[in-house]
């Protein structure tokens, strides 16, 4: 039997815990990092639902007018206010159960038709759950500990490179590039994967939350000290929300308001919570203000939190960095950029250099290392194409088509698939080439077709010096350039086509 | 008897001790399991001691869970033998059982033994 040191058995996790986990651990970074900017891919995405510059007072005027039209008898209302990088008006309600959305013109309280898609939230979603709860969450959250050993790990196997990093001995290798990399991300990734676990576990190890209650629901409601009443059927007057809204401004800070919630509408239990934006600050948890809707008397103000809601919270508010405004999104996105890089030159270059080494010696495994390689192909490049075409059918689906979000959601799953298949049947080296010409071409494809119409054309973006769509454009016609240089430079290094 | 315990060596040696790659993949699963055992049993104890009230006891527990469960994992890959590891999951889940029991027995609002 072979006893190897702890520092040996460090070196194999990080060498084979590093190739499968790194599989799931690029997707996971790549669709969080565009998850930093879902509220813009969101608005990108349903064009339709852009509103002009109005006041709270308006805003919260026109939703109660729909609701009221739309909704009278709902268990419950909840209206997502325009403010900060959210810029349309979103109300929903649920009622025995079910859960509906929709978009108000603030302007005569009436629905907008809007195309469904699930926008930026999906690649949110998908970097914690991979579509497939429960137990996306659990392989998500087991390779997040991965993550965090092999970052241990790393550090004691590569402890050269790192002096070497810190006295800029930089080696021009592909290999130290990761090393590189992950010496240069080491804070964030670690910050990025511990405060993702911590939201994670909650979720799938609610230990302590099943002992102390009988379901998630009572827990918040006692965490939130959230006014709960008894159900009633006893119709009431409410007063108008506008007529709160000032009462509630001066509990929680005047323009600082982000959601309202009303449960109970219309009858004589209602409750109206106003909720301040967490978007300021690093805790993600919003303060609320709560009222008797139909006397307008004041309930309560929950705008202190004890010390481990505090700690966990602002893990949260670390993790989702909806603080600091644009810097902080583009620091977080481009430090999710190089975490990518980080494990995706990690998965390449360490599987060239294996086959390449047992091609020389001849030994038995080359195989296994010649499908490891297709497999990055299809994972990172797959994924890249597949994100692009999640866009891509954004503007290719027609607006109403029934069901439209699912088709969207689909048609990421499908191109994946095809790009998987295709990495299987081409060589590793042509994969990696066409997949990311593909991807080039069809991010110019997305921004050409929204030229089709005036809510989604670039062109009227800057005319209209809307930033926020024109930067979602712009970023799609960067990042096109960009893999087809990687596309073209692949090409001339490799000239596969040329044979 | 004598079967049975030379049935044991041998299934011990075959998961504990044979090819590398195997004790590489044992390393791995018992990682995974002694993580779960060691981080479930960690909540539910502090569930029980409840030091902060329920509300902050399950916010402590929310960060201190995914630590546990990277110090297990870093176990599974510092212990020269598995044996030890595994002696762990089935003392965690052995507690972890006891635990569950008194909890389901005792179980109530806003705390469980105080």
């Amino acid at each position: 039997m072979v006893k190897n040191s702890f520092r040996q058995r460090l070196q194999q996790f990080h060498t084979w815990g590093g190739l499968f986990f790194g599989w799931i651990l690029f997707i996971v970074f790549f669709t969080g990092t565009l998850s930093v900017f879902a509220p813009e891919i969101s608005y990108w995405m349903r064009p339709e639902a852009k509103i002009a510059t109005i006041t709270h007072q308006q805003a919260l005027a026109a939703a109660q007018k729909a609701l009221v039209q739309n909704a009278p008898d709902a268990d419950q209302w909840f209206v997502v206010l325009p403010q900060g990088r959210t810029k349309s008006l979103e109300v929903s309600w649920q009622k025995n159960g079910q859960k509906f959305e929709q978009y108000v013109d603030p302007q005569t309280g009436e629905f907008i038709k809007v195309r469904k898609t699930d926008g930026g939230e999906f690649f949110a979603q998908f970097h914690y759950n991979l579509h497939h709860e429960p137990l996306g969450t659990w392989i998500v959250s087991i390779a997040g500990i991965m993550m965090l050993v092999a970052l241990f790990s790393g550090i004691a196997i590569r402890k050269r490179v790192i002096r070497d990093f810190f006295h800029f001995h930089w080696r021009k290798n592909w290999l130290s590039m990761h090393t590189m990399m992950g010496v240069l991300t080491i804070p964030f990734v670690l910050l990025i994967t511990y405060s993702g676990l911590t939201m994670t576990f909650m979720e799938i190890m609610p230990v302590s939350l099943s002992t102390f209650y009988k379901n998630e629901g009572f827990f918040w409601q006692d965490f939130l000290h959230s006014v709960e009443r008894p159900r009633t059927k006893e119709p009431a007057m409410m007063q108008p929300l506008t007529e709160l809204l000032p009462l509630a401004e001066r509990e929680l800070g005047s323009g600082q308001l982000a959601f309202v919630q009303v449960k109970q509408p219309n009858t004589k239990g209602a409750v109206v919570h106003f909720m301040r934006r967490v978007d300021d600050r690093m805790m993600a948890i919003t303060d609320r203000a709560s009222f008797d809707a139909v006397t307008g008397e004041w309930l309560t103000t929950k705008n202190t939190w004890n010390v481990q809601a505090t700690i966990v919270r602002s893990l949260v508010g670390l993790h989702i960095a909806k603080f600091g405004g644009y810097p902080m999104a583009w620091l977080y996105f481009i430090l999710g950029l190089l975490s990518c890089v980080m494990i995706a030159t990690g998965l390449v270059f360490f599987t060239i250099k294996r086959r390449l080494l047992y091609e020389k010696t001849g030994a038995s495994g080359n195989g296994f290392f010649k499908t490891a390689e297709k497999m990055n192909a299809a994972v990172i490049s797959g994924c890249m194409v597949a994100s692009v075409s999640y866009f891509l059918w954004n503007r290719l689906l027609p607006s109403m088509m029934p069901g439209r979000d699912s088709g969207e959601i689909f048609m990421f799953f499908l191109t994946w698939l095809l790009m998987l298949v295709h990495a299987f049947y081409r060589t590793a080296k042509r994969a990696w080439v066409e997949q990311f010409f593909l991807a080039g071409m069809m991010s110019y494809a997305t921004v050409l077709l929204g030229l089709g119409t005036r809510a989604t054309s670039l062109i009227s973006a800057f005319y209209e010096m809307d930033w926020m769509r024109g930067g979602v454009d712009f970023s799609l016609l960067l990042s096109g350039s960009v893999l087809l240089a990687t596309a073209f430079y692949l090409q001339k290094k490799w000239q596969i086509f040329s044979r | 008897m004598g079967k049975i315990a030379a049935d044991w060596k041998e299934i011990k040696e075959l998961l504990f001790d044979t090819h590398p790659l195997m004790q590489l993949v044992m390393r791995f699963l018992t990682g995974i399991l002694a993580g779960m055992a060691a981080s479930y049993l960690a909540a539910k104890t502090l569930s029980f001691l409840n030091p902060f009230g329920s509300v902050e006891t399950i916010f402590f527990c929310g960060w201190l869970v995914p630590i546990i469960y990277v110090i297990a994992m870093l176990y599974a890959f510092w212990a020269e033998s598995l044996e030890g590891c595994w002696r762990l999951i089935v003392s965690s889940l052995a507690l972890s059982i006891v635990l569950w029991g008194i909890s389901a027995l005792l179980k109530g609002r806003g705390g469980v033994l105080w």
